[in-house]
């Protein structure tokens, strides 16, 4: 092995597959597929900190699954190359479904280990806003959440609040470890000064991401906003009984102290002045629109301008800048049904509302509110008149008396996604009310964009290109004002991070940072998930939802409701993560790694070489026992398989070479059963050669390092290679009993278990008590190796194995000129033998190789020009694609043509003819046959 | 067809007692000397052998054969024989065609009466194809002194080796992440016990 990884002449591609194979021999084109194994081969010392660091473990399957690995892994102690791999089965569906990229797998699986400063650095990679997100996200990861397909998803946002506040509550042990969140990013902290500057107007979260990404590529960025507290929506829209603002406060002061500038309370209307003077104190590079959708809307009915007639953002800003109206014995009119809506209705309880109404057009179940949302707000008081169409806000005395509504029927969106909504006749109502709020969706305020038209405006919002940039240069958008309405924080944040990335490139042309390329997203079916829950991969419990104080406690003040997860109930929800993509991207490895040699976003990639001749060494795979119930493996312990058997024996193994039963104590007794999945009927019918000897080193060895008893029930013992019988002498005259007979069962006895066979010297069946069975499997081919013979052009025999082109006088050909089997591929064999037959392949290739030039076999396809219509059926029917259309006729490649004939079946017009085998030929030879029938 | 141009050479194998055993060997020469084209029909013990070849080759010279036409085992096994030694007789080796009256025949059928008329028939069948041969050029094929060795457990790890020590370049290529395959898990190895790894 050793001499392999460092031999010149040999190119090693690991972790890689044969993806296709053309040309002909001598000239062979291979193309290979280099699985990404995610950690560079040549920088990899193999040092195994990593590893340590890891927080996934799964079952190791270079010890037959009997000890666990991490997902970043070297596949054995001596392997070669020595360089880890990390098991990434592709991007985790939380993680695709984030507008953020958020990998929530990765700090799941901290907090599973109670890593939580790790994990909340993980969270604040891509988001940097947890404590947000934790609380008012929408959640498509857990829409996405495979655990979903079998009871609830993983409750994701709650897992995320309760590191979120574990993170405030310990926020003066976290910044010396604050290079965590830049791991695996382009950017740096204190970054080295690129001299360009970037004017961000508006500080939501759109803003403040670009502004966190810039600085940490070196530019230097001054955010301005027109409120007077940072944060945006998420700051003034969004009330505090569902997002308290000192944790808020907080994150946003880590963005400033990295060294985002602020200047609040400032309404940019010059945005090309920002460019082209000083008057904002800077000449900018680029500048960011990034205000938001800042304008609530009415509907234009009757009474709608009175003064009593409010509007839900100033409304909710009253609220969130802690000076709210006073609405004691108040009838409140909520008119929209979304989330905006019920934050209006929520907020209007708390100061004192007596009544409180949602007023919507569509019925309940079909609102745009969050329905978890609906059922708390109802609890608390607000009743839900959905269904209903507001007509008038009706004024009597100068004051708002009520809401003229009227009923309607719901059907549904029309193809061009207009909503289809009726109105039932003679349902009119009047709702009361002495104040309206009017919820009924969200516009942005675009009155700073120049009059010259040099910016753009879209149907709603600010109009980009592909890069978020507008259509003044130097300009970008990103956020609510680009969409034109409210969105969600993560959309804002996802596109913050494009928007940064865009004016990165604008800023330093190609040096800028790329697009991310992600590996493709793993997806689990239902089977898979459960399979991951019954193997104990993930917890088997139900999803814990979050608490709320008592309703009582939510009047007259906005005291948040909802409650963080314990730091129990976060880890048994942290447990119910099946672990979609094995890694869990959380990047610790990353961060561990001196070396530099991880890189998380390599991606697959072909390779191609041209090669003379092939050698197909692709082995063979163990028997599983589970196909014969009779032997209870799987189900009583202490029953291995030989090879399980041997990684325990092994020092490197799992006990470093003891044997030990599951008690942890060595057998005193052990039983070896020969021929499992070999010379039986139900199996296979071949012997696969190679169990015998094994069984008897097994027992040997068993025999010398626990002295216990030793049961060989065997067919026949078939020590037919050079030094075996000796071997086989050897180990009768240790002491081993050899029973001859063919296996009945093994069922648990008591502690023990009891093995009992058909005895063949006196034709019962005979049984003994062993404390441990060894099952000597058999060998099967490979599962692939269908697609493998066709991929080379060769045939299988009728066991499965490759075929060879001769028995005894051509045992390493295949039909396939150049192409060589060696081991057990052709058929089941041991060492000696494989390492035999590995020889003769290898003379068979090197004899051809070194003939420099080789004859081919003339009789192959002919075109007869004259009567091909060119309609490409023999292309088509060529199984070596040997044939191309060219103009109006084919045209046969006379070295990619093996002669097969298939084509000149396939030809309707017999315009293709195989040289020597044409029609002439062929009937002259029937003809020749019948003449002489006698 | 014309087939005063034609002269086949017809030449039945004994293969020792694998083929005459069963076959009326000398009645299937004698048969064979009545069919369109042939001026010459032989039996002979074992044609693969050199006096066998020899006599191909003699005839070429003597007789102007154009065709020949042997009737013996498999042409898996002897045709690229019989081929060379119609080129050294001085004829195109695509002049050639081989009836297998062994494994079709002799091996199969038990009857010699039987047997022997199914040789015939299959001799005049390969006399009456060989008449549409004509003269071919073998396709000359330029190797690359490079292997691809699949899988990387012991019997790919030798291959590679063995090729590689020979100054080829190998590619390598293993589905794992490690090379050694099902050795590189077991402990000790019979008959000898020593280490695998």
């Amino acid at each position: 092995m050793v001499s392999v990884g460092r031999h010149p002449n040999i190119k090693l591609l690991t972790y890689s597959e044969i993806e296709s194979v053309s040309g002909y021999v001598g000239n062979y084109q291979v193309q290979v597929r280099r699985k990404p194994r995610y950690v560079n081969e040549t920088k990899c010392t193999g040092c195994g900190t990593c590893a340590t660091v890891c927080p996934i473990n799964v079952k190791n399957e270079f010890d037959h699954g009997l000890s666990t690995r991490k997902a970043v892994y070297r596949f054995s102690a001596q392997a070669i190359p020595g360089a880890f791999t990390i098991d990434k089965k592709g991007v985790a569906p939380c993680r695709a479904a984030c507008p953020t990229d958020q990998r929530a797998q990765g700090y799941i699986a901290l907090v599973k280990q109670k890593r939580y400063a790790d994990a909340y650095w993980a969270i604040r990679r891509e988001h940097p806003f947890p404590s947000v997100c934790g609380r008012v996200c929408n959640r498509n990861c857990e829409a996405a959440c495979s655990r979903g397909k079998v009871d609830q998803p993983v409750n994701v946002m709650g897992i995320k609040r309760f590191v979120a506040d574990w993170a405030f509550q310990h926020r003066n042990e976290l910044p010396n470890m604050r290079d965590k969140s830049i791991v695996g990013t382009p950017f740096q902290h204190e970054s080295k000064p690129t001299g360009k500057r970037v004017a961000v107007i508006g500080a939501g979260p759109a803003g403040l991401t670009v502004a966190l990404d810039l600085v940490r590529l070196g530019h230097k960025v001054k955010i301005f906003d027109a409120q007077p507290e940072a944060g945006g929506m998420i700051r003034v829209g969004i009330p505090p009984h569902r997002l308290p603002y000192e944790m808020l406060d907080w994150e946003i002061q880590q963005i400033l102290t990295e060294g985002v500038e602020i200047q609040l309370n400032s309404w940019i209307d010059d945005i090309p002045g920002l460019l082209k003077t000083s008057k904002y104190g800077d000449r900018y590079d680029a500048a960011l629109i990034a205000t938001g959708a800042h304008v609530a809307k009415k509907v234009d009915i009757p009474g709608k301008d009175h003064p009593d007639n409010w509007l839900s953002l100033p409304f909710l800003k009253q609220v969130c800048l802690d000076k709210p109206p006073d609405l004691t014995g108040k009838r409140v009119a909520v008119i929209g049904g979304g989330n905006v809506a019920l934050d209006c209705a929520r907020s209007a309880v708390r100061v004192g509302a007596g009544e409180c109404r949602m007023i919507f057009r569509k019925p309940k179940g079909e609102m745009t509110g969050f329905e978890w949302e609906v059922e708390i707000a109802e609890a608390e008081g607000v009743t839900m008149c959905g269904a209903t169409m507001f007509k008038e806000i009706m004024v009597a005395e100068d004051k708002v008396v009520g809401v003229k509504c009227v009923r309607t029927e719901y059907h549904g969106y029309d193809t061009k996604g207009r909503i289809l909504i009726d109105e039932l006749p003679g349902t009119d109502h009047v709702l009361p009310a002495d104040i309206v709020i009017w919820a009924t969706g969200q516009g942005c305020d675009l009155s700073f964009l120049p009059e010259d038209g040099s910016i753009k405006p879209a149907k709603s919002g600010i109009d980009s290109d592909e890069n978020m940039m507008t259509s003044l240069p130097g300009v970008f958008v990103a956020g609510d004002v680009h969409r034109g309405s409210t969105f969600y924080v993560v959309d804002a944040i996802g596109e913050g991070h494009h928007a940064a990335r865009c004016i990165d490139r604008y800023l330093r042309g190609e040096q800028g940072i790329s697009e991310p390329k992600l590996p493709p997203t793993v997806e689990l079916g239902e089977s898979e998930v459960r399979a991951r829950i019954s193997r104990g991969e993930a917890s088997e419990a139900q999803r814990i939802s979050i608490h709320t104080i008592p309703l009582a406690e939510r009047y007259h003040n906005f005291q948040e409701v909802d409650l963080t997860l314990t730091e129990e109930e976060a880890l048994r929800e942290a447990e119910r993560c099946v672990r979609c993509g094995t890694c869990a991207e959380c990047l610790e490895c990353v961060a561990a790694c001196e070396r530099g040699a991880i890189n998380h976003d390599m991606q697959e990639h072909s390779e191609e070489f041209t090669v003379g001749t092939i050698i197909l060494a692709t082995g063979f795979r163990d028997f599983d026992p589970l196909r014969l119930p009779e032997l209870n493996y799987g189900k009583i312990p202490n029953i291995l398989t030989a090879p399980e058997f041997e990684r325990l024996i092994n020092a490197s193994g799992p006990t470093s070479g003891k044997i030990l039963l599951k008690n942890g104590l060595p057998p005193k007794s052990v039983a070896v059963v020969h021929c499992v999945g070999s010379r039986d009927s139900r199996t296979h019918e071949y012997c696969s050669r190679a169990c015998c000897m094994y069984s008897l080193k097994l027992s040997q060895m068993v025999h010398e390092h626990v002295g216990a008893e030793v049961y060989e029930i065997y067919r026949d013992i078939r020590s037919f290679g050079k030094g075996y019988e000796e071997f086989y002498n050897r180990t009768t005259q240790m002491g081993i009993h050899f029973h001859h007979g063919r296996i009945i069962s093994i069922e648990k006895s008591n502690d023990s278990l009891h093995v009992t066979w058909n005895e063949t010297f006196h034709g019962q069946p005979d049984h003994v008590d062993v404390d441990m069975v060894i099952l000597a499997t058999g060998f099967e081919p490979q599962t692939d190796t269908s697609l493998v013979a066709t991929q080379f052009g060769i045939s299988r025999s009728r066991d499965g194995f490759f075929l060879e082109r001769h028995p005894k006088l051509a045992p390493v050909e295949t039909t396939s000129e150049g192409i060589y089997l060696a081991g057990a591929c052709q058929s089941p064999k041991d060492i000696p033998d494989s390492v035999a037959q590995a020889g003769a392949a290898a003379a068979a290739a090197l004899s051809l190789m070194d003939q420099g030039v080789i004859a081919l076999d003339p009789s192959i396809a002919e075109v007869i020009v004259a009567r091909c219509a060119g309609c490409g059926q023999c292309a088509a029917a060529c199984p070596y694609k040997a044939i191309d259309m060219e103009k109006s006729a084919a045209k046969v490649n006379g070295y990619l043509c093996k002669g097969c004939g298939t084509c000149s079946a396939a030809c309707p017009n017999k315009a293709i003819t195989l040289i020597h085998y044409d029609d002439r030929e062929l009937v002259a030879e029937i003809n020749g046959l019948l003449a002489v029938e006698k | 067809m014309n087939y005063s141009k034609i002269k086949t050479g017809v030449y039945v194998c004994h293969c020792g007692t694998n083929i005459a055993a069963t076959v009326d060997v000398a009645a299937v020469a004698e048969f064979a000397r009545g069919l369109d084209g042939v001026v010459l029909s032989r039996d002979y013990t074992y044609m693969c052998s050199d006096p066998g070849q020899d006599l191909i080759k003699k005839d070429i010279a003597e007789y102007g054969l154009n065709r020949v036409v042997v009737a013996s085992c498999t042409p898996l096994m002897h045709e690229p024989t019989f081929r060379r030694a119609c080129a050294e007789g001085g004829l195109n080796p695509f002049f050639f065609q081989m009836a297998n009256i062994r494994e079709h025949c002799s091996w199969v059928v038990n009857n010699r009466e039987q047997a022997t008329n199914k040789a015939e028939s299959l001799v005049a069948a390969a006399v009456e194809r060989v008449h549409f041969h004509h003269s071919l050029d073998m396709r000359k094929v330029r190797m690359t002194p490079a292997a691809l060795v699949v899988g990387g457990g012991i019997a790919g790890i030798e291959a590679a080796l063995k090729l590689a020590n020979a100054d080829k370049q190998v590619y390598l290529v293993e589905r794992e992440s490690s090379i050694g395959g099902h050795m590189a898990q077991l402990y000790k190895t019979f008959p000898t016990l020593d280490c695998a790894a």
